[in-house]
């Protein structure tokens, strides 16, 4: 976390076409920043009902993910009323189609963590033992992912965003080390039961790893909003 | 702490522990909530109107207990950070749980122990319950002498006893004492030396080396590093065990915390795992002494993950050590 983040708003350093436009700009970026907000609090929470097989935590995370596809369809909507109604062109539109590609990302974060949710809901009706330690590691890593990405978007800050993008080689790494012991276990596992435990829990790392490929994905586009380059970090 | 909100729910004042809290300065206001915070749940509290309660701040990982004052056009917002008293409430909790716990099951046994004596068993049966009772009363009496022990350190009432000693020596005695069962492998710089307080340093490498021995796989060797570092001796004992997950890392130096409840209390009777350690290993208060044991000597202790699978335990003393230092 900066001391001192800039105080010149994210996207307020766009050309102001326009009074109107940049009090769009603004309430555009607020529920962008809204969406992101919401998006770190899910995971927070999925992790949390992860970690003590809590089917009711699970089921909230799910509840949730509508405030954030709400927050979604109307940012999609101003976009698109804004980018029609102005005729942006330049530098403007390319602050939109930012705010919308992050937008995307986060909407898919969020469906991650619903999807851990579910997969919590199902591993909590099974009988289980303590997860591997791998599950808490990369959760911690992917967490802190998206709340780093939250500080680069309020920032505004490409080197930071490149920072956290590059984190997430550690994230892939412990999913492989996970894949492959539960593919282990599932040579071993005896029953139907044992195969849905360890396909489920296949799918709750894959889960994982995906916000931490989104996470990028997000990076990139704040360097796209900062310089309109398109990068690839991943 | 206190936010002063305008109708926009813009920050546009904060006193000194908020602005210290979200690091941010009083020249960037006003600013925008989640500029100023980067709190979503904080917001949506306040969007969704609730007066009160306590919140979650997940970007920054606390908990707050939040009042809100209407203060029109705009709010005024307290927060008071509780993440430590909530802590502390589970750890008191936890250990009166956990202690019952762990007195219960030697308990059981005792007494089991007994009704068998009571039953006027044959004279080889009689030696075996007596011998079992024994085993379970020096147990709880083990237990005792450690939270004693603890409670000794904790309150700064045990004095170092300083000396210069080489730090592979140290190592190596702990392991033959210990009779690993593991291979060890050192990283040590020849003829490292330290001037700290061996005997208790003694205690803490039985009790880290021990741990790690009992968490590595047959065969798998128990790393210890040391080095000086930035004016500090630093030592690390690394397993090839499963390893720990990150939200225990905080809490495993507590006394009887286990990470999983289903690994608990091992015994010694069973030839298995390292032999001759104190009755410290096993009983659920052996990090925590350890813990204490470094603290006295101005020290810290934490716990990492390995890069790939183990756990990592690791101790630093400030060198040269403040020998009249009071810990908390």
């Amino acid at each position: 976390m900066a001391d001192n983040p800039r105080t010149v708003p994210f996207l307020a350093r766009a050309p102001v076409t326009g009074e109107t436009f940049s009090r769009e700009l603004e309430q555009l970026r607020e529920s962008l920043l809204r969406m992101a907000g919401l998006v770190e609090s899910q995971i927070d929470e999925a992790l949390l009902a992860l970690r003590s097989f809590d089917r009711v935590a699970a089921n909230r995370v799910r509840m949730q993910d509508q405030s954030i596809n709400e927050l979604f369809r109307q940012l999609r909507e101003r976009v698109f009323q804004v980018i029609s109604a102005q005729r942006l062109v330049g530098r403007d539109l390319r602050t939109l189609m930012g705010v919308q590609y992050i937008a995307i990302e986060l909407e898919r974060i969020g469906d991650y963590a619903v999807r851990i949710g579910r997969r919590t809901s199902t591993l909590a009706s099974l009988p289980h033992g303590p997860l591997r330690p791998e599950f808490g590691l990369m959760g911690e890593l992917a967490s802190q992912q998206v709340r780093d990405i939250l500080d680069a978007l309020i920032e505004e800050d490409p080197a930071r965003a490149r920072e956290v993008a590059a984190k997430d080689d550690e994230i892939d790494r412990l999913y492989h080390r996970l894949f492959d012991s539960l593919v282990e276990d599932f040579g071993q596992g005896a029953d139907a039961e044992d195969a849905l435990r360890v396909v489920t829990l296949i799918n709750i790392a894959h889960n994982l790893e995906r916000i931490g490929d989104r996470v990028v994905n997000v990076a990139e586009d704040i360097i796209f909003l900062d310089s309109g380059q398109v990068v690839e970090l991943g | 702490m206190a936010l002063l909100l305008d109708g926009d729910r813009r920050v546009i004042a904060a006193n000194a522990a908020a602005r210290a809290f979200f690091r941010f300065a009083p020249e960037q206001l006003p600013l925008g909530l989640l500029d100023a915070t980067r709190e979503g749940r904080l917001l949506e509290a306040l969007r969704d109107g609730t007066p009160s309660g306590e919140l979650r701040l997940t970007h920054r990982q606390r908990t707050v207990q939040m009042e809100v004052a209407p203060r029109p056009p705009g709010t005024l917002v307290f927060l008071t950070d509780v993440t430590e008293l909530r802590r502390l409430e589970t750890v008191r909790q936890e250990f009166v749980a956990n202690l019952s716990h762990e007195l219960r099951t030697p308990l059981t046994s005792l007494r089991l122990a007994v009704e068998s004596l009571l039953a006027d068993p044959p004279p080889a049966a009689r030696e075996r319950f007596a011998a079992r009772a024994l085993l379970e009363t020096d147990y709880l009496a083990g237990i005792v002498a450690n939270l004693r022990e603890l409670a000794h350190i904790e309150a700064g009432r045990t004095a170092l006893t300083l000396s210069r000693f080489g730090v592979r020596d140290l190592v190596e005695e702990a392991a033959s004492r210990l009779r690993l069962g593991r291979p060890l492998e050192l990283s040590i710089p020849d003829g490292l030396h330290v001037t700290a307080d061996r005997m208790k340093l003694a205690q803490v490498l039985d009790n880290l080396l021990d741990n790690a021995a009992r968490f590595s796989p047959p065969g798998s060797p128990v790393v210890v590093a040391a080095a000086l570092d930035d004016g500090e001796f630093r030592l690390t004992v690394r397993d090839h065990g499963p390893g720990i997950s990150p939200e225990h890392w905080p809490r495993v130096f507590e006394r009887f915390y286990k990470v999983d409840p289903a690994r608990s209390r091992p015994r010694r009777t069973d030839g298995q795992g390292p032999q001759g350690a104190r009755a410290t290993t096993g009983s659920g208060l052996g990090l925590a002494i350890t813990k204490h044991l470094v603290l006295a000597q101005g020290g810290r202790v934490w716990t990492e993950a390995a890069r790939d699978r183990g756990q990592i335990f690791g101790l630093a003393i400030p060198m040269p050590i403040n020998n009249a230092v009071t810990h908390t």
